[in-house]
């Protein structure tokens, strides 16, 4: 019987571009997806935390382009 | 400009919900979509893309789904998360990455999709018993 090994990730989607639409949707995924990486990297396993995460790097590129 | 964060919120409790938009929108009356499923794929489906497109076709892959109803978290800070961890069958022999997922309507075929995104990390499928899960830290967010 093959042993099975569950592998997780975290799925990101940006629904930018409709109003603002000087902010690209693969901009800001992919600064969520950055801190996701970061979090992981720091050893972060609780899902509010990533998420917290996920969402300050959305705002934060946001406030980079002056539309928050 | 921007949309307000109040919008993004009763945007996304509508689509992933079914939660009324007060004054706005109610959840369909006739045949009503009940669950969203979820697709995992080899490349970006890109905004054009179906639930087929570049989707992974390892062996035992089966599109997942959960519910509208109490699938998902309430939208907060323009958000949604799935309210338990998406966990896929595990893989047969197969040799692939899962590097995009999608959100969609159906449990099969070419079916319209709501959002696409990113998988973070990469999920490499080199052997049998590889299950790939999204867990709750999964996010759609609204800009």
């Amino acid at each position: 019987m093959t042993e099975e090994t569950i592998v997780s990730a975290v799925g990101t989607v940006s629904g930018a571009g409709g109003v603002d639409s000087n902010i690209t949707p693969k901009e800001i995924e992919e600064a969520m997806a950055a801190a996701v990486i970061k979090a992981m990297n720091e050893g972060i396993t609780d899902p509010d935390e990533i998420r917290r995460r996920q969402l300050e790097a959305r705002d934060e590129v946001v406030k980079s382009h002056g539309t928050s | 400009m921007g949309t307000n964060r109040t919008t993004q919120d009763a945007l996304l409790n509508l689509i992933f919900s079914a939660t009324t938009w007060a004054n706005y929108a109610i959840n369909a009356t006739t045949s009503p979509e009940t669950s969203i499923f979820w697709q995992l794929h080899t490349a970006d489906p890109g905004v054009t893309g179906t639930g087929s497109t570049s989707e992974s076709a390892y062996t035992n892959y089966a599109r997942q789904s959960n519910l509208r109803s109490t699938g998902w978290t309430a939208s907060s800070g323009g958000s949604v998360s799935p309210a338990a961890n998406i966990t896929y069958p595990a893989s047969g022999a197969s040799s692939t990455t899962i590097t995009y997922f999608s959100l969609g309507k159906s449990s099969g075929g070419a079916s319209p999709l709501l959002f696409s995104g990113t998988v973070t990390p990469n999920i490499a499928i080199g052997a049998s018993g590889i299950s790939p899960q999204l867990t709750t830290a999964s996010t759609v967010a609204l800009t």
